[in-house]
């Protein structure tokens, strides 16, 4: 078992590095399709600048457009000096109010000002007329040089079109060769990879035709025993569970007569049931039936007092939870959400995505610390896929805001975004409408769809809100005090007497 | 279309906007106090605050990486610092070996040593961590006193002379690695801060069970941060014997852990330039400035007055620390233009009407 386990985290690695492979070029294509663009946007401003300086020089509406502007900006300086004038006057006239013959005081500057605003009109009125002067002039001198410029305008023109075309081409081609060479060597590395795969592979297949052999010769050992012992019973349990699932490649998850005792308190009594792969599966129940505990038993935050949890890996083999570490469920394709909203605070929505990508990195701490291209090739990429998750939940105005502060609905949305950072086979929400209104629940309930259809993957909820439980869920199990109360379709659960009893109350 | 046309992407925007720009301007502004002292322009007390306060800036360092980050609280750095000084001294004085052998030892040493408080630390958290590894820096203490043999006791470590590949070393020259050091220290910091492993410390920091649940392992990091800290710490103390040639068991005392606890709060955990700024109040300050005043010179237990008043203020009315206060100053700054000019405009040609 020890052994099968070495060899499947070497197969995660392994596969990490594949799917790392077989994302970067598309990656880098469009980095560098982007840059090009920069290059050629970049030519063709400044290709624009000098031509539209030229045409300026022969466009008809120039003098025009010119002689508008200049009385405008005229106009402006006059408003403002008008202004000015007139709250000078305002606060003279304040200062004058208090002495002794006010009256006159102010009628002289009253008489000031207006001088002061018909000297203002006298001098606009000569610009005025030197601006149509001086265009005047300037029109009778510039028709032979509008010809020589509209010419060179032609000539120019042309000439920067073909350096655009040469340059457009030689970008494209260098890129082209560039990407080439890329995808040679990423070919490579994967044939490489590929081989050391189909060799683990075999290694791993052996190792699990001998286990198989051996639970088989276990199991009829105990079959034709007279009388087991409690641990006895036990094994034979498990190994009858794991040959039925290894027939039955339906069943995601199964958990197993699990129990969780806190001192005299059995929070999860004898609890069993099936979670198919590709079904949306609810768990409901009073408050204090053990949820939330059933939860932290899966994801091993909570280790059971008796019980087993199947789950069947990525490489389609039935594991038994309980012999992974807390830290290394995220590895087998299971990641949670908590009931009240647990984000990383002090950082910003994309880097609480790249949090949700950690297990993904597979450079080491000395790539870090140097800050080596395997580390920066490796952030782009989980950069780009935390750009598209948050496009595809509509949290891109966010990305840049630290987490705090943020409104509660698009928290929880966010901590949905993360879970999706590791391309999941089991998803776990713990009460995922807690504290959303109506509009935003029903929201949850597309987007949760939407993730479901997308990434292929199961859902497993707890939720209170039973307008939404019974509008996604495939199947529910109803639970109470740690014991099941029934399994099925919603309409079966809504029709069961037990279910309704403990809800409501007997009779 | 691209609309980034108005950035600009020049080479020179390429190299003033990169995070090491910084650091290494730093690094040079600093080598130019020692070139001043060289040329007798300022005092050699100067150059001696500089050095000092680049020194325990490194070990800060390292602590606001285990505080701002990792969010462990720590008040062993000066039994670390100490130690690194007596493995140089023992390294440099009896065995008469070379400074890379000394840089090594303590290099084994501190990871040996920061594993330890890390498996510590998984067991025990918030105060009761600080005060176990303030007891563990106690017993270095103990040693360093009682040790005869390695450490000359209570009456200090001397080294008449640094030699490095055959040349007497003195402390201007040292000035310059101590520098180098800096240098390098705030770049693997920053390196470490904007990779994956500082953005693990800070989810374990926030909450434990959202960092196991995206596969961080409390375990590896919290000794990573650990040894990272002490690390930094013993190095430092590397470079202060490498400085000072000497080392006392009374400089190794609590009073040093809470000094850098200090400058790291008053600065601002979380950021390098105000980790600087915070050590240079805290250490450099005393030597550049107060210690050059006649009224200081006859009192001189006034300035650690003047700390502790610093400290309170910091905690109570700024918590994010002096990095805070900066960017507070600087928006401030930046609204008072706006409303000055807005109120001169209003004088000189009086309130908006409709025109």
């Amino acid at each position: 078992m020890k052994n099968n386990y070495l060899i499947r985290t070497r197969l995660n690695k392994i596969n990490d590095q594949l799917s790392i492979l077989k994302t970067s070029p598309a990656i880098v294509k469009n980095k560098w399709i982007s840059e090009n663009q920069l290059k050629l946007d970049k030519l063709k401003t400044t290709q624009s600048v000098k031509l539209n300086q030229l045409r300026k020089t022969f466009d008809e509406t120039y003098f025009i457009t010119e002689k508008e502007e200049k009385i405008k900006k005229l106009d402006d300086k006059v408003y403002w000096k008008s202004r000015e004038y007139k709250q000078s006057l305002t606060r003279q006239l304040k200062r004058v109010s208090k002495s002794a013959d006010s009256d006159n005081k102010a009628v002289i500057h009253q008489k000031k000002y207006e001088e002061k605003l018909t000297k203002l009109q006298d001098w606009r009125k000569l610009q005025e007329e030197s601006i149509n002067l001086n265009i005047v002039n300037v029109e009778q001198l510039d028709k032979s040089v509008k010809a020589t410029a509209k010419t060179e305008y032609d000539r120019l023109k042309v000439e920067f079109d073909r350096e655009f075309q040469i340059m457009e081409t030689s970008l494209k081609n260098k890129t082209e060769e560039r990407l080439n060479s890329y995808l040679k060597t990423n070919q490579n590395k994967i044939l490489k990879i590929d081989k050391q795969l189909t060799k683990i592979q075999n290694e791993l297949q052996s190792n699990l035709n001998l286990e198989k052999e051996n639970n088989l010769k276990l199991l009829n050992e105990l079959n034709n025993k007279p009388s087991l012992t409690e641990n006895e019973t036990i094994k034979k349990n498990t190994l009858t569970a794991l040959e039925e699932l290894q027939s039955n490649r339906d069943i995601l998850l199964r958990l197993q007569d699990l129990s969780m005792k806190f001192g005299g308190l059995k929070a999860v009594d004898h609890l069993s049931f099936d979670v198919k792969k590709g079904e949306i599966f609810g768990l409901i129940g009073p408050n204090g039936a053990g949820k939330t505990t059933v939860f932290n038993c899966i994801t091993q935050f909570y280790k059971a007092s008796e019980g087993q949890i199947f789950y069947r890996d990525n490489f389609n083999e039935i594991i038994d939870l309980q012999n992974i570490m807390v830290h290394n469920v995220i590895k087998e394709g299971i990641v949670r959400t908590f009931q009240n909203v647990e984000l990383i605070w002090e950082l910003s929505v994309l880097d609480n995505l790249l949090v949700g990508a950690h297990s993904r990195y597979r450079s080491n701490f000395f790539v870090q610390l140097l800050h080596l291209p395997k580390l920066k090739r490796e952030e782009e990429i989980y950069r780009y896929k935390a750009t598209e998750i948050l496009k595809m939940l509509n949290l891109l105005p966010y990305k840049d805001f630290p987490a705090y502060g943020l409104p509660y609905g698009i928290l929880k949305r966010i901590e949905l975004a993360r879970t999706l950072m590791t391309d999941p086979k089991l998803i776990i929400l713990d009460e995922p409408a807690a504290g959303l209104n109506d509009l935003e629940s029903v929201e949850l309930a597309k987007t949760i769809r939407l993730i479901r259809d997308k990434y292929q993957c199961t859902i497993f909820l707890v939720e209170h809100d039973m307008g939404l439980v019974m509008d996604i869920c495939d199947r529910i199990c109803a639970i109470s005090f740690g014991k099941k109360l029934a399994i099925g379709t919603p309409k079966e659960i809504q029709q069961s007497k037990i279910v309704q009893e403990s809800y409501l109350g007997g009779e | 279309m691209n609309t980034n046309f108005n950035k600009k992407h020049t080479f020179l925007n390429k190299i003033v906007t990169h995070p090491y720009f910084g650091f290494i301007l730093a690094g040079l502004l600093l080598m130019t106090v020692q070139l001043l002292e060289y040329q007798g322009i300022i005092g050699v007390t100067y150059a001696r605050a500089f050095g000092l306060t680049i020194i325990y800036f490194i070990i800060s360092l390292g602590f606001s990486l285990l505080l701002g980050y990792a969010g462990l609280a720590s008040l062993g750095t000066s039994g670390f610092i100490g130690l690194g000084a007596y493995i140089t001294g023992y390294v440099l004085k009896t065995l008469e070996l070379p400074l890379i052998v000394a840089l090594l030892l303590t290099l084994v040493i501190a990871i040996v040593i920061g594993t330890i408080v890390g498996f510590i630390s998984l067991r025990i958290e918030g105060m009761y961590l600080a005060i176990i590894t303030l007891g563990l820096s106690e017993i270095l203490n103990e040693i360093f006193k009682n040790a005869v043999k390695f450490t000359n006791g209570v009456n200090g470590l001397k080294l008449s002379s640094l030699t490095m590949f055959n040349t007497i070393i003195t402390h201007r020259e040292f000035y310059f690695v101590l520098v180098f050091v800096m240098v390098l220290a705030m770049i693997l910091t920053i390196n470490i801060i904007s990779s994956p492993t500082g953005r693990a410390m800070l989810a374990m920091k926030n909450s434990t069970s959202a960092a196991q649940a995206m596969g961080i392992s409390i375990l590896k990091y919290r000794l990573l941060a650990f040894v990272i800290a002490t690390i930094y710490a013993a190095v430092g103390g590397l470079l202060y014997f490498g400085y000072w040639l000497t080392s006392n068991p009374e400089t190794w005392s609590i009073s040093l852990s809470l000094s850098i606890l200090a400058a790291v709060i008053v600065g601002g955990a979380k950021s390098i330039w105000g980790v600087l700024a915070g050590t240079f109040l805290m250490f450099g300050i005393d030597l550049a400035v107060f210690k050059q005043m006649d009224f200081f010179q006859k009192y001189q237990d006034v300035p650690y007055l003047f700390s502790g008043l610093l400290i309170i203020l910091v905690v109570m009315f700024y918590p994010g620390g002096l990095s805070k206060l900066g960017v507070d100053i600087k928006t401030f700054i930046k609204k008072t233009f706006v409303k000055v000019r807005g109120l001169y405009h209003n004088w000189r040609y009086g309130k908006d009407d409709i025109r």
